[in-house]
């Protein structure tokens, strides 16, 4: 191995000796042309850092692995399981707007030396090690490998040997900006806690007594405290000019299910992620020590929120962890298991998968642009606040999402008059009874102040300023009903403290302020959720914050005839995600698409309300969840369908628009929808709804029918939705209906999307359902079921009704398509048969069911469509008996 | 004889043997007139050589340490291990930066009655039951479950120490005692010897797919814990939500062999 080494060094070394003899220019040559001050990235750190259980990793790339072993990158990279999905080579530095991520110019400005298994001791510079099957320093960190019949150890060198072996080529380690490293787990022993858990019985105290144990001694001298200390000192003098970004843990577990749950019972999934918490404690305390003691310019990156929730264990399609895998998985550094030595876990185990890669990704990418804000003074709180609401209210809100049904409310008062606010986040939207509001706090991280329960019943509420140094925080009610109700907040001494008055008390010197507040900055207005990484601190800085928020929020279109309509603040989102704010009156509106002019904003109403594109060609309203667009003015003769295409793709803010007329779709006005291939059923939620579908260039088009035959008027509006469905995506699948010849199923979002790649089978009757099953080209079987009507389909049955009758039913769709041959119905009563009949009644035979021997049934055929009816042998059918029709 | 002409022009030479005309002469002692400029031709050649040659040198080792071969001899700290592992002074860690953070641990008790029904407790120290390492490995082994270490995480004492594999001699008593057994299917067991009890824990096929509730298979149809906070030993009858236990009578390797899923859920 070492000759090897050795020998392709010196062949490169006579190489390069050669071309300087040729008198070639050399090491210049082919270089890269230097961007003016790229941004370095070196990415140290553990398992969570190098993207562990996540293919493809680094050197995977060369499949034998005789041959990786003989390039050393290469084997190093595998060894340390560096994954080319890890959220370090995710991050977007050197060029946010295209949003190109850092991997894609690794070894260039992007630096790679985290390794699985990484332990703080391995944060260390060591020696060139001419033969690394045998360790020369302590820091090197041991590999052992047994897979594909190659088998050997091997010791990983330092990773802060990155800094001086000129990996960095033409930079010097003075030059790099950012290290993010995540070290200490593996120091306090996760990975025996995990296996702890899931070793020993149900209700054992060792994992309690091994986690005790672990963080008892945290501080003890020389212990884990004083490593991890060493290392982030260490990182610090290998890049002095560097920022360090110490990125924390994530909560590993999510509770679902039973307290028994296998492996892990809600106790331990609770105490193992308070272990976690507790280790982010301390690494957050020694990167405020590191800052305060020793100057380091180091920053701390919590992951926990945008964790919670998202642990193994919990519901797979919310997973953001691998939970325990037994046996070894495809790159595991060994291919079997070792009993003497307990080995028989993937090191894949209780690690982010790729959601929990984009999530770190998200949280370390927030933390270095708040770094970037930070020479402009942006408060920590800011974050802090802004990530908090986010990830702990609305973990699903998408960018720009306006959440219109949201319960919640927010605001910042600065209740101690710290110059810090405190956050107050109230449920309920004033028409709720019992709403109760959480103050929070920020120190060095958010923490629950305390709660108070607020009087009102009925009727609004709201949150204000006052001038009042006691109390600057106020609740009141609405006056619509008639009743006040007002208390007065403050915090003394990190307690609550609070006054009810009857009404505004300008004798307590509290003057309710409604006006802009220059210390304040209000992120989130009257509960509305706009996201803060779309503004510039400047423009956030620039925008007129409201210190109070004005709740009555008005979905009126605008009208240009009015010239003032009130109440409303047009928040504008060009496609390249940036948010800016455009005032009414609409007729100063001089927004144009693709050169969204920015109005002052005249209003102290600092939420989205609706959102605006405006163009030659055709205006569109956008609602405020920028769901739905709405065509609001008149047309220019461009093709709506193209215009959402070009929209609907352009941004992943908005996926849909409305359209008024069918005509404008491109679609002939007044049509029927198997004219145009369209799929139609009735709405679940309305009586008299019927809806009808198809899928046309990537977009998925929703039509209103007039009728239950699929007519469809010309003044019937049209929404069109982008479909992006990834048919590979099995686990996001809920539904799927098919009944013509196009497949629909229905997303975790409710969003019909469409199947292209598959095939349908009839499985046969099932309970109440028929059971059909859906297979995806080269993907796993999906079984659903139907009920009677075929109005609805269900992966796991349960609600079901029945409200059409069999003939029809079958008519339409048993008829019209060969992909459903048989309607089942468990029933008769349940689709209007009398409660008994007899078979001679309907003129039909009775004989055995197939092959069964004791179930008889009456048959009868009626043009191509076979009825069968369970029932006794002489031919008594009644209410609960079954019906199958099928083709003759 | 020699000659006493210019050697250039061809004149004669004058007393000094020097040309009057171009001052050229022809000494005989110096030989001939080529030699001087052959010589210093030599000397510049041989310099040239040697500052190529270090040149090539100095280049040759730019290059190896460029390419790591050999270590950096000019870094101040090359092959400085002391200096690579940068030992930094530590200043003394102020009480705010120390987490206080307490974690929550359940009440073993409160967790045990919400899990089944307690049928009794024992003390450690009253107990007939908790084996020695001898008997514990005796027993263990006796029922096949010799592919992994026989270990133990309590002191003779109940409280919590590291884990570690135990002797097939020793007469040092503790509470539990845990090993590892694969069958030849690859269905990995968890052993726990608790008391003296003997529980079985298909790690396997409690991975959350097969089932959504955790099963053990138990000599008693109990389930036994140990709770190291009061050094006393549990037992319980459990809820089957919280967990299913399969009374066996005896578990052994043999018996483990032949488990399969839909037996231990039976």
């Amino acid at each position: 191995m070492r000759a090897i080494l050795i020998r392709k060094r010196l062949a490169a070394f006579l190489l390069c000796l050669a071309v300087l003899l040729s008198g070639a220019p050399c090491i210049a040559q082919g270089a890269a042309a230097a961007d003016d001050d790229p941004c370095i990235v070196v990415s140290l750190g553990d398992s969570y850092a190098s993207g562990e259980g996540n293919e493809d990793f680094y050197g995977q790339e060369i499949k034998d692995i005789r041959q990786r072993r003989e390039n050393r990158q290469a084997w190093e990279d595998w060894l340390a399981h560096r994954s080319t999905l890890a959220w370090s080579g995710q991050l977007r530095l050197n060029d946010p707007a295209t949003g190109r991520s850092v991997s894609m110019t690794r070894g260039k400005n992007w630096f790679f030396a985290a390794a699985s298994g990484a332990e703080t001791e391995n944060i260390v510079r060591t020696r060139y090690n001419p033969d690394p099957t045998k360790q020369i320093h302590p820091g090197e960190q041991k590999k052992v490998y047994d897979r594909d019949g190659v088998s050997g150890t091997y010791y990983l060198p330092g990773q802060l040997n990155i800094f001086y072996d000129g990996t960095l080529g033409k930079y010097s380690r003075e030059d790099v900006d950012y290290v993010t490293v995540s070290i200490g787990g593996n120091d306090v022993g996760f990975v025996e806690v995990l296996k702890l858990a899931a070793f020993r019985g149900i209700f054992s105290s060792e994992l309690y007594d091994n986690i005790d144990a672990k963080l008892k001694h945290f501080y003890d001298p020389g212990s884990t405290h004083d490593d991890i200390l060493d290392a982030y000192l260490r990182i610090h003098a290998a890049a002095p000019n560097a920022t360090i970004i110490v990125v924390g843990y994530p909560p590993l577990l999510s509770k679902a299910g039973n307290i028994g749950m296998p492996l892990f019972n809600t106790w331990e999934c609770d105490y193992i992620n308070q272990a976690v918490g507790a280790l982010n404690d301390r690494l957050r305390l020694l990167v405020l020590e590191c800052q305060t003691l020793y100057g380091l310019d180091i920053e701390f990156c919590s992951v926990e929120t945008a964790f919670e929730g998202h642990g193994a264990y919990s519901l797979p399609t919310r997973q953001f962890i691998y939970p325990i895998m037994f046996f070894k998985r495809a790159q595991d550094l060994t291919d079997h298991i070792d009993m003497e030595k307990k080995d028989f876990i993937s090191s894949y185990s209780m690690h982010p998968n790729e959601k929990g890669l984009k999530a770190y990704t998200e949280c370390v990418q927030e933390t270095i642009n708040h770094h970037e804000n930070k020479s402009r003074d942006v408060p920590m709180w800011v974050d802090a606040y802004y990530r908090f609401i986010r990830d702990r209210l609305y973990p699903e809100a998408s960018p720009g999402q306006y959440l219109n049904d949201e319960p919640h409310r927010f605001a910042l008062f600065d209740m101690d008059m710290n110059g810090v606010p405190e956050l107050l986040i109230y449920n309920g939207d004033g028409s709720h009874a019992g709403a109760a509001c959480i103050v929070y706090t920020y120190v060095t991280r958010i923490r629950e102040i305390g709660q108070i329960s607020c009087g009102w019943n009925e009727g609004s509420s709201d949150l204000a300023y006052t001038d009042n140094d006691n109390y600057p925080g106020l609740f009141h009610s609405d006056a619509s009903t008639g009743l006040y109700w007002t208390v007065y907040l403050g915090l003394q001494d990190g307690k609550i403290t609070s006054e009810t008055v009857d009404e505004y008390d300008e004798d307590k010197g509290a003057t309710v302020k409604r006006t802009k507040d220059e210390d304040l900055y209000l992120l989130f207005k009257s509960g509305r959720f706009a996201p803060l990484e779309m503004y510039t601190y400047d423009a956030l800085m620039a925008m007129d914050w409201a210190a109070y928020v004005e709740t009555a929020l008005h979905r009126s279109i605008p009208d240009k005839r009015e010239t003032e309509p009130t109440g409303d603040l047009l928040a504008a989102i060009d496609r390249s995600g940036v948010c800016r704010y455009i005032s009414v009156p609409y007729s100063r509106m001089e927004a144009l698409m693709g050169a969204l002019k920015t109005v002052e904003v005249e209003y102290e109403i600092g939420m989205l309300y609706s959102f605006c594109f405006a163009n030659t060609e055709l205006a569109f309203s956008f609602d405020a969840n920028l769901w739905e667009a709405e065509e609001e003015t008149e047309y220019s003769g461009s093709i709506p369908a193209a215009i959402a295409k070009r929209y609907l793709k352009g941004t992943e803010l908005c996926n849909g628009i409305c359209i008024p007329r069918l005509s404008l779709t491109g679609f002939r006005g007044t049509v029927n929808a198997k004219d145009i291939g369209a799929e139609f059923f009735k709405d679940e939620e309305y009586e008299d709804l019927w809806l009808a579908f198809v899928t046309r260039n990537g977009l998925q088009y929703e039509f209103i029918c007039d009728d239950r035959y699929g007519n469809i008027s010309d003044d019937k509006p049209c929404w069109i939705t982008v479909s992006t469905y990834d048919a590979g995506v099995v686990d996001d699948l809920w539904f799927c209906i098919a009944r013509s010849n196009i497949e629909f199923y229905l997303d975790e979002t409710y969003d019909v999307v469409r199947s292209d790649a598959g095939t349908l089978e009839t499985v046969g009757p099932g309970g109440d359902f028929m059971i059909y099953r859906y297979k995806f080209s080269g993907k796993p079987e999906f079984s659903f079921s139907f009920d009677s009507t075929l109005s609805n389909a269900y992966a796991d049955g349960y609600d079901f009704f029945f409200d059409d009758y069999p003939g029809y039913i079958a008519e339409r769709y048993v008829q019209p398509t060969d992909r459903c041959t048989s309607v089942y119905v468990s029933r008769l009563s349940a689709i209007g048969f009398a409660d008994s009949l007899n078979a001679s009644d309907l003129d039909a035979e009775v004989r055995l069911f197939g092959n069964a021997e004791d179930v008889w049934c009456a048959v009868v055929t009626s043009g191509e469509l076979r009825y069968c009816f369970a029932c006794t042998k002489d031919g008594t059918i009644n209410g609960s008996s079954w019906l199958l029709i099928d083709r003759h | 004889m020699e000659a006493r002409f210019c050697m250039r022009c061809g004149r004669p030479l004058n007393a000094d043997g020097r040309c009057p005309y171009c001052s050229k002469g022809a000494s005989p002692a110096r030989g001939p007139q080529k030699a001087p400029a052959n010589k210093k031709r030599h000397t510049l050649a041989i310099v040239l050589v040697a500052v190529n040659a270090l040149l090539l040198g100095v280049l040759a080792v730019f290059l190896l340490i460029h390419f790591g071969v050999i270590p950096n001899p000019f870094r101040k700290d090359a092959g400085d291990e002391r200096q690579s592992i940068y030992e930094f002074e530590h200043k003394p860690t102020p009480p705010e930066f120390i987490s206080n953070t307490e974690l929550a641990r359940p009440d073993t008790r409160t967790m045990l009655e919400e899990a089944g029904t307690i049928v009794s407790e024992t003390r450690l120290s009253a107990s007939q039951t908790a084996q020695t390492e001898a008997e514990a490995y005796r027993d263990l082994a006796d029922r096949g479950f010799t592919q992994a270490p026989i270990t133990t995480s309590y002191a003779a004492d109940g409280s919590y120490t590291e884990e570690k594999e135990i002797s097939a001699q020793s007469g040092e008593r503790h509470p539990t005692y845990q090993t590892l057994y694969m069958t030849g299917d690859g269905v990995i067991w968890s052993i726990l010897s608790i008391n003296g009890s003997v529980t079985a824990n298909p790690l396997s096929f409690n991975d959350g797919e097969h089932w959504d509730v955790m099963h053990l298979l138990s000599e008693t149809g109990l389930c036994v814990q140990y709770d190291s906070a009061a050094t006393t030993f549990f037992e319980i009858l459990p809820d089957p939500s919280a967990l299913r236990v399969k009374p066996v009578s005896r578990i052994d390797a043999a018996l483990l062999e032949s488990m399969t899923a839909e037996e231990v859920d039976r």
